[in-house]
């Protein structure tokens, strides 16, 4: 059965350390002034019982199943593989950056060395192949990534995913993202 | 520790960088050059401070020059600045100058028994 990849990001363990964001440069050779990977902080806001709450976003690609990047790539150089990570073949892309406008999490950004569209994909051409999670989640110090495979009812990702609250951004659009967010609704110097 | 017409300065480390070690660096240094002056809108309304301005922090051990940045998640009779920042090395040149040195504004006198510094004091602050 092929995998299905997709990641956690826990908003109650992220300290927006940026920890994530520099493993990514270094394993992927992201190229200076563009990210394929950052955690903004958001706050504080108050919530209803008082108190104060940061919220850490993670913005890169969600890997959606239902890709609004690939549906309007002209030459399908934007692709999801068979373990449904979506990537860009440098090769067949004409630069349209149809794909960059059409992503609704923004997550792509434009190389400036090959000009094509570049964005998170899991670590897939680096630390996958080996057998290795992606970079974000080893170098994480306080653990809030978990990644995995959805389709095997024993991994670690289903397992908090079948305990946890989680929530997924801009689910309304239909997108099917498979990165989920297990929210902070806390807040408060205990959270 | 802190006059009626000063404030508490309180300190913290960020997550970003490793105390003072890296703030040179470039990757780090491109993510958070520099530090903000924490401040209550109440407190910096008072003094006619608006979010972004450049304030003084003072007391009788420094005086340091930040930006103001105005948020509820500090107190109201207390301000805030990271610490590893406000480098005072020339060779630093990607970090040397940004941001307050928060060091600087702490008292010089140590702890009778385990030798450990006082983390607090009383600034007062107006707008630079």
């Amino acid at each position: 059965m092929p995998k299905k990849y997709g990641m956690i990001h826990d908003d109650n363990l992220c300290i927006g350390c940026q920890a994530c964001s520099i493993a990514c440069r270094a394993e992927n050779r992201v190229p200076e002034s563009v990210y394929r990977l950052q955690v903004h902080i958001k706050g504080p806001e108050q919530l209803p019982n008082g108190t104060l709450k940061y919220t850490y976003h993670r913005q890169s690609c969600v890997q959606c199943e239902n890709t609004p990047c690939v549906s309007v790539c002209p030459t399908k150089a934007s692709h999801k593989d068979e373990n449904g990570i979506v990537s860009v073949d440098v090769d067949l892309c004409v630069g349209c950056l149809y794909c960059v406008a059409a992503c609704p999490y923004q997550a792509r950004y434009v190389d400036p060395v090959t000009k094509a569209p570049g964005k998170c994909d899991f670590c897939k051409e680096t630390r996958l192949g080996r057998g290795e999670e992606p970079a974000c989640v080893t170098v994480c110090p306080t653990d809030a990534l978990i990644f995995g495979d959805l389709n095997d009812p024993k991994s670690a990702l289903n397992k908090v995913l079948s305990t946890k609250v989680t929530m997924r951004n801009k689910e309304s659009l239909g997108t099917n993202p498979k990165l989920f967010i297990v929210p902070n609704r806390r807040g408060g110097i205990e959270s | 520790m802190k006059e009626d017409d000063e404030l508490f300065f309180i300190q913290g480390k960020t997550a970003l960088h490793t105390n003072g070690h890296t703030g040179n660096i470039p990757w780090l240094n491109n993510a958070m050059p520099t530090n903000a002056v924490w401040i209550h809108p109440e407190t910096a309304g008072k003094s006619g401070i608006k979010n972004g301005d450049k304030i003084e922090l003072s007391n009788k051990y420094g005086k340091q020059i930040g930006e103001a940045l105005l948020t509820e998640g500090i107190r109201k009779d207390t301000v805030f600045a990271y610490f590893g920042f406000g480098h005072v090395s020339k060779g630093l040149k990607r970090a040397y100058g940004k941001g307050v040195n928060s060091g600087s504004l702490l008292p010089h006198f140590t702890s009778p028994v385990v030798g450990m510094n006082l983390h607090t004091s009383g600034v007062k602050v107006r707008k630079a």
